[in-house]
């Protein structure tokens, strides 16, 4: 029998009545829970209420858990943003016109500047905002797969599990979204930008 | 772009996830020389992947925690089922339960039978007596003599109840002690 992982002891924690343990799986998985929710809604503020209303659901159902803790919250994500999108009809499209200043000054994406050039800064953060941007310009169960995948770094068998498909859907829907964003990063022109970018910091 | 087919693809994407066996992918890299398309395609799925890969992590403006007053809102039966003082009694509650249904249908009560019970079953049996009038039936006399008809011949009927309350008390100990072993294992993991 293997020994089990911390966030299984903080699973047995709180439902033995620890209110701070189950906390402190929010505070683990919560960068990981609002940032699916940010790239499948594109919205800050909904992405916040949005993971938030999934910790709930989670705590509500955690006596029924079974197995790892992870992707079955994970599950419970994206079938929150999942239900969100369907009863709302929103999709937002943001343009990719829109000032990239606009971005920078976004209080979601905090992350440290290593870049000393300004305009290598301005580029790093139109490329990222681009690719949200693509992101949303996707059918929503693609969407899905490739932020599991290549954002958030799953394995196949998670986003199984994550999903509720086979890992034979997972693999095609993945396929398809690459396929898809591919072709609007090119319509972007999004790969000279980046190669651009690389030889610069390179030099 | 548009002319590589869908089945390439899958091949390039797969090479880029590590998911391609030896033989395919040395046979696909090969391709690369000769089909600079194909090339420049993986090229641009790699870099994609890296791109996606390297996005910054995206946090929550606020904290995400729940305070006490929503957790205890957030609780469901389930969780009045697992947790004291529910969870400590309802599962020795249950047993004792079953196992008084299981007793009192799988001796058959139901085929136990006060004095007066008797009586009328007895009438039942006698037609000569049940055809006495109703009176008579509650006089000491009526009694004597119904008292005289062999009780030994009345047969009782067959009934599924002490089976039905047998299988009801057997599932519901199962159950119960399968509760009991999920919360002693939650338990043994907790300390």
């Amino acid at each position: 029998m293997t020994a089990p992982s911390e966030d299984q002891i903080l699973v047995s924690a709180a439902l033995a009545g620890d209110n701070d343990s189950f906390n402190q799986l929010v505070e683990r998985y919560q960068n990981r829970a609002y940032g699916l929710c940010f790239r499948m809604l594109g919205d800050a503020d909904a992405a916040a209420d949005v993971a938030q209303d999934a910790f709930i659901s989670a705590y509500r159902h955690l006596p029924s858990l079974r197995g790892e803790f992870r992707p079955w919250l994970m599950r419970i994500v994206a079938n929150a943003c999942r239900d969100v999108l369907r009863s709302n009809k929103r999709h937002p499209s943001v343009s990719l016109d829109t000032n990239p200043r606009d971005e920078d000054e976004s209080p979601v994406l905090q992350i440290a500047d290593t870049t000393p050039n300004p305009e290598e800064h301005l580029m790093r953060a139109e490329l990222h905002r681009t690719i949200s941007v693509a992101l949303l310009q996707i059918p929503l169960d693609q969407r899905t797969v490739v932020i599991l995948s290549d954002i958030e770094g799953m394995s196949y068998d998670e986003i199984a599990v994550v999903t509720g498909a086979n890992i034979g859907t997972v693999k095609s829907r993945l396929n398809r979204a690459r396929t898809r964003l591919r072709e609007i990063f090119v319509a972007a022109e999004l790969f000279p930008t980046v190669r651009r970018l690389i030889a610069d910091e390179e030099t | 772009m548009s002319t590589i087919s869908h089945s390439d693809m899958s091949l390039l994407q797969a090479l880029a996830d590590n998911e391609l066996p030896a033989n395919q992918s040395a046979a696909l890299r090969a391709r690369f020389v000769t089909e600079p398309m194909l090339a420049d395609a993986y090229s641009e799925l790699a870099l994609m992947r890296e791109l996606m890969h390297d996005m910054p992590a995206a946090r929550p403006a606020r904290s995400l925690r729940l305070d006490s007053q929503v957790m205890q809102q957030a609780r469901g039966w389930r969780w009045w089922l697992i947790s004291p003082p529910g969870g400590q009694f309802l599962p020795a509650l249950s047993v004792t339960v079953c196992l008084c249904v299981a007793l009192l249908f799988g001796t058959g009560y139901d085929q136990v039978s006060t004095p007066d019970q008797l009586y009328l079953k007895g009438s039942v049996a006698a037609p000569m007596l049940a055809d006495a009038p109703a009176e008579a039936a509650t006089t000491d006399a009526a009694r004597a003599a119904d008292a005289s008809v062999p009780l030994v011949a009345q047969q009782p009927e067959p009934s599924i109840l002490p089976l039905l309350g047998v299988t009801a008390g057997l599932v519901g100990t199962v159950g119960s002690a399968r509760w009991l072993m999920r919360l002693r294992k939650i338990h043994r993991k907790v300390v």
